[in-house]
């Protein structure tokens, strides 16, 4: 480290401790994600009526328990430098957003999180849905459990993890067995545990614009449309409870497609799905940790992976999933 | 002709998993990742478990040493492993089997400081310097 220069551990510790400075009246939640505890402290009311509602099913009671924390703050930064920040302190990851002005510094040598916005007019109200996504991955890769850029939904306790770049098709497929009355675990993120279950992480789901018009049913529960693509967002933490599931027994992963008729599912290499899931999971969230690859690629071994091409009724896409899932052995008869 | 070169491959920027005969393998490093087909599977496998190039050239006859060779000078190349000194000179295309990607490479390394658009803005918000 250079004489002059800030470690990003001392970055990290100027953030840290500024919140301590400024925070007006700090307020804090103990939540469970997928079995792992992330305590998330807002630097005032305001921040924490932003942030805490949409985890309000992840809410546990706080014993004041040793876990991995996120401080939550926004308004005057450090008087570190910009041009002083030194990248061989490996233990503080650092991500920022610039179309916000939005920092995120994690050490993960302590666990801790410090998630600031200069302006906080200038979060959109999209990101209120899968909010401090990059720290929910990091506190989740700390206590084994990997989170993917996937979705998750299933029938009776029985899981299908869908994956596949942006575009694939798994959020409207996803979203489409929603409107069926299936299972919801994610149309986008969720997460990977070693006991071979798929967690639910967010209460939200999305459709591309030409897509809504094909799931009426679901508009009350829309509470937003992201700026950057058009998506709208659905609360289906507060509108479709029921179908919200913490959890689902993983049994099989499909690689969407898309195709001018629906095809039956056809069996493929494990391989097809590593290298749908893990590059775009690479993409999404950053400074992904060896042991969240090698879970994710462990899980691809554990169950059949399957490439279903859909064709463009995407309300048809229950069906052939559900197809598929019936067809699949039994525990029993595996 | 001997190649008592030796090869390292701990590396903890080096993710490979393999899926029966089939291998992917990710650079957390570079930010590409690679499908390795069965045979740049098997050398890939006696890489990581051979000490010297001559102990891989033992196991794999097919499909003919200078493939061979080339394949492992290119995985040194990719940064995959490391080599005690190189096996072959010149530029070397991927080997047959072995698909590339560095589609999200640029994104992988990017700077999250420096290297974004800042649109003018600049960060972080650096505080006026303050009087004495």
């Amino acid at each position: 480290m250079s004489e002059s220069g800030t470690s990003r551990s001392e970055y990290f510790e100027s953030f840290w401790r500024g919140f301590e400075a400024n925070a007006a009246a700090p307020t804090s939640v103990l939540l469970s994600i997928a079995g792992v505890p992330l305590r998330l402290c807002a630097a005032d009311d305001e921040l924490a009526a932003i942030f805490f509602p949409h985890f309000s099913a992840r809410i546990i009671p706080d014993d004041g328990r040793a876990c991995a924390t996120v401080r939550i703050s926004s308004g005057a930064a450090t008087s570190a430098s910009s041009t002083a920040l030194y990248a061989e302190d490996d233990d503080v990851i650092v991500s920022y957003n610039p179309a916000i002005g939005q920092l995120s510094l994690w050490d993960r040598s302590s666990l801790r999180g410090v998630w600031w916005i200069g302006e906080r007019r200038r979060l959109p109200l999209w990101t209120h849905s899968v909010q401090i996504a990059e720290f929910v991955h990091w506190a989740l890769a700390a206590g084994g459990v990997a989170m993917v850029h996937a979705a998750s939904v299933g029938l009776g306790g029985d899981g299908l993890l869908l994956v596949g770049a942006s575009g694939a098709g798994k959020s409207t497929a996803a979203m489409a067995c929603l409107a069926a009355g299936w299972d919801y675990v994610g149309d986008d993120y969720c997460a990977l545990h070693p006991d071979g279950t798929t967690r639910n992480i967010y209460g939200v789901g999305r459709l591309t614009p030409s897509s809504v018009a094909s799931f009426a049913e679901l508009a009350p529960s829309a509470i937003a449309v992201r700026t950057h693509d058009q998506k709208t967002v659905y609360d289906i933490a507060q509108h479709r409870p029921a179908q919200l599931h913490e959890q689902l027994r993983l049994r099989a992963v499909v690689v969407p497609a898309l195709g001018p008729a629906p095809l039956p599912p056809q069996l493929i290499p494990p391989t097809r799905a590593a290298l749908a899931v893990i590059p775009s999971t690479l993409g999404q969230l950053p400074a992904m940790q060896p042991d969240s690859l090698r879970l994710i690629a462990a899980t691809l071994r554990s169950v059949p992976v399957y490439v279903v091409t859909f064709g463009p009724d995407r309300r048809h896409a229950p069906v052939q999933l559900a197809q598929l899932l019936n067809q699949l052995p039994t525990e029993e008869t595996r | 002709m001997s190649f008592p070169h030796v090869i390292t491959t701990e590396n903890p920027d080096v993710v490979d998993e393999s899926f029966g005969n089939e291998t992917v393998i990710v650079n957390l490093a570079s930010g590409c990742y690679y499908s390795f087909a069965t045979v740049p599977t098997s050398i890939w496998r006696s890489c990581n478990e051979c000490t010297t190039v001559d102990d891989v050239l033992a196991r794999h006859h097919e499909p003919d040493e200078a493939s061979v060779l080339q394949l492992i000078q290119w995985l040194a190349n990719e940064g995959l492993l490391q080599l005690s000194a190189p096996v072959v000179d010149g530029d070397i295309a991927a080997p047959s089997g072995v698909d590339k990607f560095d589609d999200i490479a640029e994104l992988l390394k990017a700077d999250p400081i420096h290297d974004v658009d800042y649109s003018g803005e600049g960060w972080p918000v650096v505080a006026p310097p303050t009087e004495a």
